[in-house]
C-alpha cells in the first residue's frame, strides 16, 4: 500500500486529474465550437461559398432588424410568463403534495411529472391536435363559455398556446426541486410555530418561504436559462408562426442559419443571446450573493 | 374536538379534489394521445367531437411498423437505446468525476474552471450546431454513434448537481480512508461513489429524458437510415404530408413508452436523489 | 447485484453497437447516397430504381435518403458543406441556383449515358426541359430532369353540385368568380367551419409564395428574375392589388379559415376544402391516397384578372444532380440515368417527366399512356403548360420566399393592413438584393 501523503500539492494534483476528462471534452466539444461560432459572427457565410469577412456589419444590421427585435421581445415575453407560471404552480403543487393530509404522494407526483418524460415531438403532435379549429380545446371551450380563440392562427393567442404547452410540460420538473427543498426544512420549525399558534398561512410565509430562498434562486435562475433557450415546442407546433408571433430567439438563430443560409448573421444573434444570459446571470449573482449555492 | 376533526376532513377532501384535478389535467393530454391513436383517421378531427373511438382502430400501431417500408421503427428504437444509455453512462462518468474533483479538492483554478463549465449552459445548442458539426466531421465522426453520443453526454447541469452532492458528503470518511493509506481513486470508487447512488439515479432520469428526446443534433448529424434515432424518426414521420393522424399519434405513444416505464421504476429514488444533492440549497 | 446489472448493461450495449455498426455497409462495397424527397406512392418506384441499378452494378450499394420536402434543401446544404456522404441529390428549379453558383455540382458526363456529346444527352429530353427544370448554369448542363409540372386550380365538383352549381359551366374564370364560388362551397356545422371554400398550406410559406407569384405575374410584374422582382417593388399599387386578392380570401371574403386544416393537398383530399391552387398532374396519383374518387374532382385553369396578363399557375421542375463530392461521377450519372428511366411508371400516377428517349434508344414517355393517365390533359393541362408563370431562380430564393410569406402572414394572421405589408415587402426584397 502506498504511503498516504497529506501534502497539499499531492491532493491538488488529484483534483486536476478528476476534472481533467470533463474539461477536455467540454473544451473540445462545447467551448471550442462556441468560440468558433463567435468568430463566425464576423463573417457572412452561406456554408457553400467561401466565408466573407464583414467585421461588425452583422451587428450593425441587427440594430435595425425589426425581425430580431420582435424575436427578442417574444422571447422575453415567453420567458417571463412561463417562468412565473411554472415556478408559482410548481411551488403550490409542492406545498400541496407535502401536506400531511395527503396519501399516495408518489402517485400524484408521478402524474404531474409525467409530461416531463414525454417525447417533445409527441407532445407537439398531441397539443397541436388539441388546439386546432376542430380540436378538443376549442370544442370544450365553446361548450363551457361559448367562445374559443383561434389558438394557432391568432397572433395574440398563439404565444399563450405555446406557453401553456411548455408550462404543462415543465412544471413537474421544478415541482420536484421544490419538494426536495421543502423536505429539507426541519420539522422542528413547524412544531415550534404550531405551539406558538401559527396557522397554515403564517407557517407558509414565515417559515417555508424564507427557508426556501436558495431553492427559489436555483429553480428560477435555471428556469430562466432553460426557458430563454427553448425552441422545440415552437419548432414542432407553430414553427415560429403565425406571422412570427412565436418566433423566439433560438428559433430565429436556427432559421437564419438553416433556412436562409445566413450562418454569419445567425452566429451574431447567438452572441447577443449569450450576452443577454450572461448579464442576467451576473445580475442575479449580485442580488443573491449571500445565497450563492455551494459557496 | 369533533369540530376540529370535521374541518380536517373537509380540508382533506378539498385537498384530494384539487390534487386529483391537477393530476387529471396533467395526465389528460397523454391519455388523449393514446385514445386518439386508436381512432380512424376521419374520426380524429371530426365534428362533433368523438371522445372515445367509435370504431377501434387497432391497426394504427401495426401500420406504423409495417406499412411504411422507409421507416424502420424497431431500428430507431434500438438506436435510441444505444445512444441514450451510452450518453447517460458517459454523462455520469463526467459529472461524478468532475463534481467530486471540484467539491473535494482545493486547487488553483477550481472556481475558474467550474464557472467555465457552468457557462456552457448559457449557449443554445442551435448556436454551436454548425461549428460542432464541422468539428465532428473533421474527426471523422459524422454519421456515427460516437458523434451522437459524445456531445450528448456533456451537460454542465450534471457537473453542478454532483458537485452539490459531494459537498454534502462529510470529509471524515475520506480523511479516515486516507489515514488508512488508500489512494484517491480507490476512495472515490469504493467510498464516495456508492454514497451517490440516489443522486446518480436522479441525474439518470434528468439526462436520459433529454438525450432520448433530443431532436436537433441527430437531425443534422445522421444521414443514413440505419442510425436514425426515434425522436428523429418521429419528426420525419410527421413531416411527410400524407401521414395519417392515427399513425402519427401511435408513433408518438411508442416514443413515450420507454421513458415512462423508466420513470415508473425510478420515481421512488428521484426525489430522494435530488434531496441528497442538496439542490434544495 | 447492481454491479452485475451494470456489467450486463454495458456488455449488452457494446454488443449491440458492434452488431449495429457491422450492419451499416461493409467497407468493400462502394456506396452511392442520394438525397430525395418522400412521397409514399413514388418511394416504391424510386426504390425499384435501386434494384434496377443493382442488377447492372452488383458491387455498388445505393441508398436513397427520403426526406420531408421542407427539409431536403437544408440537409443537402449541410451535407455538402461538411463534406459528408452525398453523391447525388434532387433540387427544384427554384432551389438549384444557390448550389450551382457555388460550384456544388458536376457537369453532365455523356459517357455515363453511352453518348459522346453532351448535346446527345440533352436531346433525350424535351427541348428546353433541362433549362426549365433549373439544370443549366453559365451555359453548362448539370441536371437530369426528373419532373416537369405546372400548377392548376382544382375543385371538388361534388361539393359544387351540393351548392347548386353546375360544374360544367360554373367553374370560376376570374378571381371575383373564384371568390363567389368559394363562398358557396364553404360549409359550417353548428357554428364551426368544417369546409373551406379555398385553402392553401397555412404553415409552409412556399405554397402561398407560388400562388402569389402567379398573381403578381398576372398583374404584369416580372417575378421570374432578380432584376424583375426588385423592379416590381417600384409598383406598389400592382403588388398591393395581387397581395390583397390573396389575403382577402382570409380576411374579407372568408373563404379560407387557416385554422381548419394545415395542408391543402391533404385538406382537399379529405374534403376540408372545395378548391385549392397548388396541384399539378401528379395530384391525381396523390389524391388516390385519401380514397377521394376521381370523379369528384376536376382541374381547371387558374383564374385571371379581367385586366391582367393571360398567365396561369407556376411552372416548375426538378433535376437530379451529381454532387462535387461524388467519388465516381460517371457511375453516379449512370445511377441518375437509371432513376430517370421509369417515366411510364410515374406517368400512371400522373407524375410527369419530360423524357423523350432512354439511353438505350427506346422511347421513354409514352404520349398515349400520358394522355390516358391524366384526366383532362387536353382540356386543361396542355393549354396551361404553355402559359406558366416563372419561378425565380436565385441564390437568395429562400430569403425572397421568406419575405413574401412574412408579408402574407402579417395580414392573414397579424391583422395588419395590405399597405403595411407591401411596405415591409419592399424593404425586405430591396434588402435581399442590395
Amino acid at each position: 500500500m502506498r504511503k498516504a501523503s497529506y501534502s497539499v500539492t499531492r491532493l491538488q494534483r488529484h483534483g486536476y486529474i478528476f476534472i481533467l476528462p470533463t474539461l477536455v471534452f467540454f473544451s473540445l466539444f462545447l467551448i471550442y465550437p462556441i468560440i468558433s461560432a463567435f468568430r463566425l459572427s464576423l463573417f457572412e457565410w452561406n456554408l457553400l461559398a467561401p466565408k466573407e469577412f464583414v467585421g461588425l456589419q452583422n451587428f450593425i444590421k441587427m440594430a435595425g432588424d425589426s425581425r430580431l427585435l420582435n424575436s427578442y421581445l417574444r422571447t422575453i415575453h415567453f420567458s417571463a410568463v412561463s417562468v412565473a407560471a411554472i415556478n408559482l404552480l410548481a411551488f403550490v403543487f409542492a406545498v400541496m403534495l407535502g401536506s400531511r393530509l395527503l396519501r399516495f404522494k408518489n402517485f400524484w407526483q408521478s402524474l404531474i411529472f409525467l409530461p416531463v418524460v414525454l417525447s417533445i415531438v409527441a407532445v407537439g403532435v398531441v397539443w397541436e391536435f388539441m388546439y386546432q379549429g376542430t380540436g378538443l380545446i376549442p370544442i370544450v371551450l365553446r361548450e363551457i363559455i361559448g367562445v374559443s380563440p383561434d389558438w394557432l392562427t391568432d397572433t395574440r393567442v398563439a404565444p399563450y398556446a405555446v406557453i401553456i404547452t411548455y408550462v404543462w410540460r415543465s412544471v413537474g420538473y421544478y415541482m420536484v426541486i421544490y419538494i426536495a427543498g421543502l423536505l429539507g426544512v426541519p420539522e422542528s420549525y413547524y412544531e415550534a410555530a404550531r405551539i406558538d399558534g401559527a396557522g397554515f398561512w403564517a407557517q407558509l410565509f414565515y417559515i417555508t418561504i424564507p427557508s426556501l430562498r436558495n431553492t427559489f434562486t436555483l429553480a428560477i435562475v435555471s428556469c430562466v436559462i432553460f426557458t430563454f433557450g427553448q425552441f422545440s415546442i415552437q419548432y414542432v407546433i407553430t414553427q415560429g408562426g403565425p406571422s412570427r408571433s412565436t418566433e423566439v430567439l433560438s428559433l430565429l438563430i436556427f432559421r437564419e442559419a438553416f433556412r436562409l443560409s445566413k450562418f454569419g448573421y445567425s452566429s451574431g444573434i447567438s452572441v447577443i443571446f449569450f450576452l443577454t444570459l450572461l448579464i442576467f446571470s451576473l445580475i442575479q449573482l449580485r442580488l443573491f450573493k449571500s445565497g450563492a449555492v455551494g459557496a | 374536538m369533533s369540530s376540529v376533526r370535521v374541518t380536517k376532513r373537509t380540508q382533506s377532501t378539498i385537498l384530494y379534489l384539487v390534487v386529483a384535478s391537477v393530476g387529471i389535467i396533467f395526465v389528460f393530454p397523454f391519455f388523449w394521445m393514446v385514445l386518439s391513436s386508436f381512432k380512424l383517421n376521419k374520426d380524429i378531427l371530426a365534428v362533433p367531437l368523438r371522445f372515445f373511438p367509435p370504431v377501434w382502430n387497432w391497426n394504427s400501431y401495426v401500420r406504423v411498423f409495417t406499412a411504411y417500408p422507409d421507416f424502420n421503427f424497431p431500428r430507431y428504437i434500438l438506436n435510441s437505446f444505444i445512444v441514450t444509455i451510452s450518453a447517460v453512462l458517459l454523462c455520469l462518468f463526467f459529472s461524478a468525476t468532475s463534481g467530486y474533483g471540484f467539491a473535494k479538492y482545493r486547487f488553483k483554478g477550481n472556481n475558474f474552471f467550474f464557472t467555465l463549465v457552468l457557462a456552457t449552459i448559457m449557449i443554445p445548442f442551435q448556436a454551436i450546431v454548425v461549428p460542432l458539426f464541422i468539428l465532428v466531421r473533421q474527426m471523422g465522426l459524422q454519421n456515427s454513434y460516437a458523434g451522437l453520443i459524445i456531445p450528448e453526454s456533456l451537460t454542465a447541469f450534471g457537473v453542478f448537481m454532483m458537485r452539490q452532492f459531494f459537498y454534502s458528503v462529510p470529509d471524515e470518511f475520506i480523511e479516515s480512508a486516507r489515514i488508512d493509506g488508500a489512494n484517491e481513486y480507490a476512495i472515490f470508487t469504493r467510498i464516495s461513489m456508492p454514497m451517490a447512488n440516489t443522486a446518480l439515479l436522479a441525474l439518470v432520469i434528468f439526462h436520459a429524458q433529454w438525450v432520448w428526446n433530443l431532436l436537433i443534433w441527430p437531425l443534422i448529424l445522421i444521414s443514413t437510415p440505419e442510425k436514425v434515432v426515434l425522436a428523429q424518426g418521429i419528426a420525419l414521420f410527421k413531416g411527410g404530408y400524407n401521414t395519417p393522424y392515427p399513425e402519427q399519434l401511435a408513433a408518438g405513444v411508442i416514443a413515450c413508452l420507454p421513458l415512462v416505464i423508466l420513470y415508473i421504476f425510478l420515481s421512488k429514488y428521484f426525489v430522494q436523489g435530488i434531496t441528497m444533492t442538496g439542490l434544495k440549497g | 447485484m447492481r454491479k452485475v446489472l451494470l456489467l450486463v448493461l454495458v456488455l449488452g450495449l457494446l454488443a449491440s453497437m458492434v452488431w449495429a455498426g457491422g450492419q451499416s455497409g461493409a467497407e468493400e462495397m462502394s456506396r452511392i447516397v442520394h438525397f430525395h424527397w418522400t412521397e409514399t406512392s413514388y418511394d416504391k418506384i424510386n426504390n425499384h430504381a435501386v434494384e434496377l441499378f443493382k442488377a447492372k452494378h452488383p458491387e455498388v450499394d445505393v441508398q436513397i435518403l427520403l426526406l420531408p420536402d421542407a427539409d431536403r434543401r437544408d440537409k443537402i446544404r449541410v451535407a455538402l458543406a461538411a463534406k459528408g456522404e452525398i453523391d447525388s441529390f434532387a433540387l427544384s428549379n427554384g432551389e438549384s441556383a444557390e448550389f450551382l453558383s457555388a460550384g456544388q455540382m458536376v457537369p453532365i458526363e455523356p459517357e455515363a449515358f453511352g453518348k459522346t456529346s453532351v448535346q446527345q444527352v440533352v436531346d433525350m429530353w424535351t427541348p428546353g426541359a433541362i433549362n426549365t427544370c433549373g439544370g443549366v448554369w453559365d451555359g453548362q448542363y448539370y441536371g437530369i430532369p426528373f419532373e416537369l409540372s405546372n400548377y392548376v386550380a382544382w375543385v371538388n365538383v361534388e361539393f359544387m353540385k351540393e351548392a347548386g352549381l353546375n360544374p360544367a359551366t360554373d367553374k370560376p374564370e376570374t378571381w371575383d368568380e373564384f371568390v363567389a364560388v368559394g363562398k358557396k362551397l364553404v360549409k359550417e356545422e353548428g357554428g364551426t367551419r368544417v369546409r373551406n371554400g379555398f385553402m392553401a398550406n397555412s404553415k409552409a410559406g412556399i405554397f402561398s409564395y407560388l400562388v402569389l407569384l402567379a398573381m403578381m405575374t398576372q398583374r404584369g410584374l416580372d417575378w421570374g428574375t432578380e432584376e424583375g422582382i426588385v423592379a416590381s417593388m417600384d409598383q406598389p399599387r400592382e403588388v398591393a392589388r395581387a397581395l390583397k386578392t390573396y389575403t382577402d380570401f382570409v380576411v374579407k371574403d372568408e373563404i379560407w379559415d387557416p385554422s381548419l386544416a394545415e395542408d391543402d393537398r391533404s385538406g382537399f383530399g379529405t374534403g376540408k376544402t372545395g378548391m385549392f391552387l397548388t396541384g399539378g398532374t401528379w395530384y391525381w396519383g396523390v389524391a388516390d391516397n385519401w380514397e377521394m374518387p376521381r370523379e369528384n374532382i376536376q382541374p381547371f385553369p387558374y383564374p385571371r384578372y379581367p385586366d391582367g396578363a393571360d398567365v396561369g399557375g407556376v411552372g416548375y421542375g426538378y433535376c437530379l444532380y451529381v454532387s462535387r463530392l461524388a467519388k465516381d461521377p460517371v457511375l453516379v450519372f449512370e445511377w441518375l440515368d437509371t432513376m430517370a428511366t421509369q417515366t411510364n411508371e410515374f406517368i400512371k400516377l400522373g407524375y410527369h417527366q419530360p423524357r423523350v428517349k432512354n439511353s438505350d434508344g427506346s422511347q421513354a414517355l409514352d404520349p398515349e399512356l400520358a394522355r390516358a393517365s391524366i384526366p383532362y390533359y387536353d382540356e386543361v393541362f396542355k393549354g396551361e403548360l404553355a402559359k406558366t408563370s416563372v419561378w425565380l431562380s436565385s441564390t437568395k430564393g429562400a430569403q425572397v420566399e421568406d419575405a413574401v410569406w412574412n408579408a402574407v402572414s402579417s395580414v392573414i394572421y397579424g391583422g395588419g393592413s395590405v399597405d403595411d405589408a407591401v411596405a415591409m415587402l419592399q424593404n425586405d426584397i430591396r434588402a435581399v438584393y442590395e
